[in-house]
């Protein structure tokens, strides 16, 4: 068995390594070997590329196709992978961007990656209920005021100090206009209200509403620290384009000293 | 009541008024949106990597062959960018 695990270290390092020769790992001409081996690399990379370009649409056409390409190939070896779907290949796709001298001269990029990992995602999150206006209406004040929510599972808060949004829309296929300035705040909930993922734009009160919510603060706390950030921030507008956007879990049946009729909706 | 309470009060009234729209306006979605499939998702060379004709012939000896030059469309924003930029 060490054998074995021997032989694939050697197998993925060589794999992994640029240029890197199978070496004696396989009986036959050596040179024969290599040109396979090199096949098997070919269709790595381009998984690996076509996994991202599922997931970042817009920043391969920013970069180009052959940039994206090395970058891919980039990513995956400095990247370890944790887990099998290549689906969430691009997870950390971000992070990477902030410390990739190659894009330093785009520095929206890696928020432009977190935006479209956002939308990636909300795509295939688990179809989990949303929290409905019935649900919060029948809580009455006291209920509201002491309700801890959580962002439903295919939403993401999104803030930059570039313009994300009017990059990604510059590229979709209606053709907005180029952003004139990029150095325009963002602030964006993504979420999927029915079936397909959307961007909508938060003031800067809803962002931090939202954002104290994520962090698990009553919606009272949340709504007020939406009045601090921003004067105009008003509630009875933003809730319901919250909940209109499917931005929060259906509540559990854990709240304390409430009782909430939702499992029935849930499973209706 | 304090402020508060009012603004939950006007936010728990919002909400109730916008009950049985929106649900009945999901559930309109719901039945017209079956099987969307994310554009180039389900195709031969899928991204999940159970098909991967797509990468079949290509070979690959060197990774470190790329040049570090973007030549997207970032090239035709970037010009309005360069100022901006405090890196």
């Amino acid at each position: 068995m060490a054998e074995l695990q021997q032989l694939q270290a050697r197998f993925a390092a060589a794999l992994l390594a640029p240029g890197g020769d199978p070496g004696r790992l396989f009986r036959g001409a050596p040179d024969l070997m290599a040109r396979r081996f090199a096949l098997y690399r070919g269709n790595l990379t381009a998984n690996w590329e076509r996994a991202l370009a599922n997931a970042y649409p817009v920043i391969r056409a920013l970069v180009g196709e052959a940039f994206f390409r090395a970058l891919a190939r980039e990513y995956g070896r400095a990247v370890p992978l944790t887990e099998g779907d290549l689906n969430r290949f691009g997870q950390l796709l971000a992070g990477f961007l902030d410390h990739f001298p190659p894009v330093a001269d785009y520095p929206w990029l890696p928020d432009l990656a977190r935006l479209e990992w956002g939308l990636h995602q909300a795509h295939d999150a688990p179809d989990t209920p949303h929290l409905t206006p019935q649900t919060l209406a029948a809580l009455g004040i006291a209920g509201l005021d002491g309700l801890r929510l959580a962002l439903h599972g295919a939403c993401t808060l999104v803030e930059s100090p570039w313009d994300v949004l009017g990059i990604r829309q510059a590229h979709a296929p209606s053709g907005a206009p180029w952003p004139e300035d990029l150095a325009h705040t963002s602030r964006i909930l993504v979420c999927r209200p029915r079936w397909r993922a959307e961007v909508m734009p938060l003031t800067a009160g809803e962002l931090a509403a939202l954002r104290a919510i994520d962090r698990g603060e009553t919606l009272g706390e949340a709504l007020e620290q939406g009045g601090d950030a921003d004067p105009d921030f008003d509630p009875t507008q933003a809730v319901p384009r919250w909940l209109g956007a499917g931005a929060f879990a259906s509540v559990p049946n854990s709240q304390p000293n409430r009782e909430i009729p939702h499992e029935r909706d849930a499973a209706s | 009541m304090t402020k508060r309470d009012l603004l939950l009060a006007a936010t728990l009234a919002a909400v109730a008024t916008m009950g049985g729209n929106l649900a009945q306006a999901a559930q309109d979605g719901k039945d017209k949106c079956y099987g969307i499939a994310k554009a180039g998702a389900n195709d031969c060379a899928n991204a999940t990597g159970t098909h991967s004709c797509a990468g079949q012939a290509k070979t690959d000896n060197d990774g470190n062959d790329w040049k570090y030059v973007a030549k997207g469309t970032c090239e035709e924003m970037g010009g309005k960018l360069t100022a901006a930029a405090k890196k």
